[in-house]
């Protein structure tokens, strides 16, 4: 699904400055990387593609539909059930008295009728490396790896074609954001968009293929990983590379490992190579 | 969409010299004319008192678009109120004048404290007043701490309730656009959330303040460093004075 953001401002009715600049993105890649620091207007970007806010000025295209300043927002409540986000905070998005119920609901709200529900929550589950057990208990009795899993099938049941994912790692132990992140990557090769807000720059590196960066409410990258991360790289910031490049960016003084370590050669390896 | 545009953080904020007053001097200025209040029981004497806090606030340089704001709560508490008095003991203007006059007397003095020191401030003054009752072992820091605490926990359930209503929002749940019985079942399903993660909060909390080390009953330093002035004596003075020649004014 094409998702396009053209010239994109947003003032909040509450707030005397812009939140966003002028965005204009295309989001073309199945797996976008959307980073930012704290109060840089990722939120608020995931809020205009989920038509819960209108944007003060410029269009957004979704597919088919078209959010601009004009549009009435109670008829674009459609669009939530092709964007669909997963919050940080899981624990403020569960409440149903099961995880079950708590599947089921986003379901019931978006009037799906599906047959083969049980089939399909047991095909997440092992994808998701979830005990099918957990189906009858409190969500509120779940771990935060299982709750966020469980938060990314409740929305992922709606058949998204765009998929908004908020802070997925954070305060994860390893194996769920590998679960997270490996059954996330299947479903991207069949089609599903994924737009992953994260200050993880391991996990953005790991699973992303485009980055987009906004500073201030401004886009200041729209581009490939690799550009992303060799501007990075000879900028010598450290705090923006996965671990894997921010020792070497301190040693290479004159850049000349990026391109050896982004396709998959240990440092080690080269530097033994290299007989340092 | 959800955001609220009261900022409980901004509240009390100011320059003026009624703002740099010690806020012991405001909370009794502010406790006394309610007592008062309750105690003469006259229309006359609130009006007064109406007329004592307005001239304060403007004295403060408020922003009267805020106070206005909180002063619709006010009207339709009066509204509920007069209708209530008119179905049960019988309508009459004298009725109504007075049941506004009380009402809105009591809201100057409690905006005036609001609006002219900050509510951790206003905190401090009562613990200051309540100082003494620490000689009969009522442990006045915990119940200022305690205050403070629930307090400050306003603006996170605000932005809380705001991330819940998103979260059912991008399930297919807006609450601004459902229909009545649809907007009770969202607010059941936004209390639950709530609720634990306040449970969860205050548990968190209550370690926090033990692992600080936290004792009611030792000596312990103040954040805020405001020493009572003569100018805090003068300015209750004047406002006694003012209430007093009220009193003779009605006779």
């Amino acid at each position: 699904m094409n998702l396009t953001l053209n010239n994109i401002f947003y003032k909040y009715p509450t707030s005397k400055k812009m939140t966003l600049n002028g965005i204009t993105v295309d989001m073309a890649s199945n797996k976008i990387g959307l980073i930012g620091e704290s109060g840089s207007g990722k939120s608020t970007l995931i809020h205009l593609l989920n038509a819960l806010h209108r944007p003060t000025h410029g269009e957004i295209t979704i597919g088919d539909n078209i959010i601009t300043k004009e549009s009435k927002l109670k008829k674009l409540q459609h669009i939530r059930k092709d964007v669909a986000i997963v919050y940080q905070f899981t624990d403020l998005q569960l409440f149903a008295e099961t995880v079950k119920q708590e599947l089921l609901f986003a379901l019931n709200n978006f009037g799906i009728e599906k047959e083969n529900i049980d089939l399909e929550i047991e095909g997440y589950f092992k994808a998701f490396n979830l005990d099918l057990e957990y189906l009858k208990v409190s969500p509120f009795s779940l771990s935060g790896g299982q709750k966020k899993k469980v938060a990314i099938i409740t929305m992922l049941l709606i058949d998204p074609k765009i998929l908004i994912l908020d802070e997925p790692t954070v305060g994860l132990d390893p194996q769920s954001v590998e679960d997270i992140l490996g059954a996330i990557d299947e479903m991207t090769k069949q089609g599903l968009k994924v737009i992953m807000i994260s200050h993880d720059m391991n996990a953005v590196y790991k699973f992303c293929d485009d980055i987009v960066e906004l500073t201030h409410g401004m886009k200041t990258f729209d581009g490939s990983k690799y550009d992303f991360f060799k501007h990075k790289y000879r900028q010598k910031n450290i705090l923006m590379l996965p671990s894997e490049l921010s020792y070497a960016a301190t040693i290479d003084v004159n850049n000349v490992l990026y391109d050896e370590l982004y396709n998959g050669r240990g440092l080690e390896e080269f530097l033994k190579e290299k007989n340092v | 969409m959800f955001e609220s545009s009261f900022n409980i953080d901004n509240l009390g904020k100011g320059n003026s010299f009624i703002h740099n007053l010690h806020p012991g001097a405001k909370v009794v200025i502010a406790l006394g004319a309610i007592l008062l209040n309750a105690m003469i029981s006259s229309p006359l004497f609130s009006l007064m008192i109406t007329i004592i806090f307005l001239i304060l606030l403007i004295l403060a340089r408020i922003d009267f678009k805020i106070f206005f704001k909180g002063y619709v709560v006010i009207i339709y508490f009066t509204i509920g109120l007069i209708i209530s008095y008119a179905i049960f003991v019988g309508f009459s203007l004298m009725m109504m004048f007075t049941v506004w006059i009380n009402l809105t007397s009591m809201a100057m003095a409690v905006f005036f404290l609001m609006f002219t020191s900050p509510i951790l401030q206003t905190l401090y003054g009562l613990e200051f007043l309540m100082h003494p009752l620490n000689y009969i072992k009522l442990p006045v820091n915990a119940i200022i701490l305690i205050s403070t605490i629930a307090l400050s926990f306003i603006p996170i359930l605000v932005s809380e309730v705001q991330r819940i209503l998103y979260a059912m929002a991008v399930r297919g749940q807006d609450i601004r656009y459902a229909p009545i019985k649809e907007k009770i079942k969202i607010a059941v399903a936004v209390l639950i959330p709530l609720l634990i993660s306040t449970l969860n909060r205050s548990e968190t909390l209550a370690s926090a303040i033990a692992v600080k080390n936290y004792d009611a009953w030792s000596p312990r330093s103040n954040i805020l460093s405001v020493k009572w002035k003569l100018i805090d004596s003068i300015f209750i003075l004047v406002v006694i004075l003012s209430l007093y020649l009220s009193t003779i004014l009605i006779k």
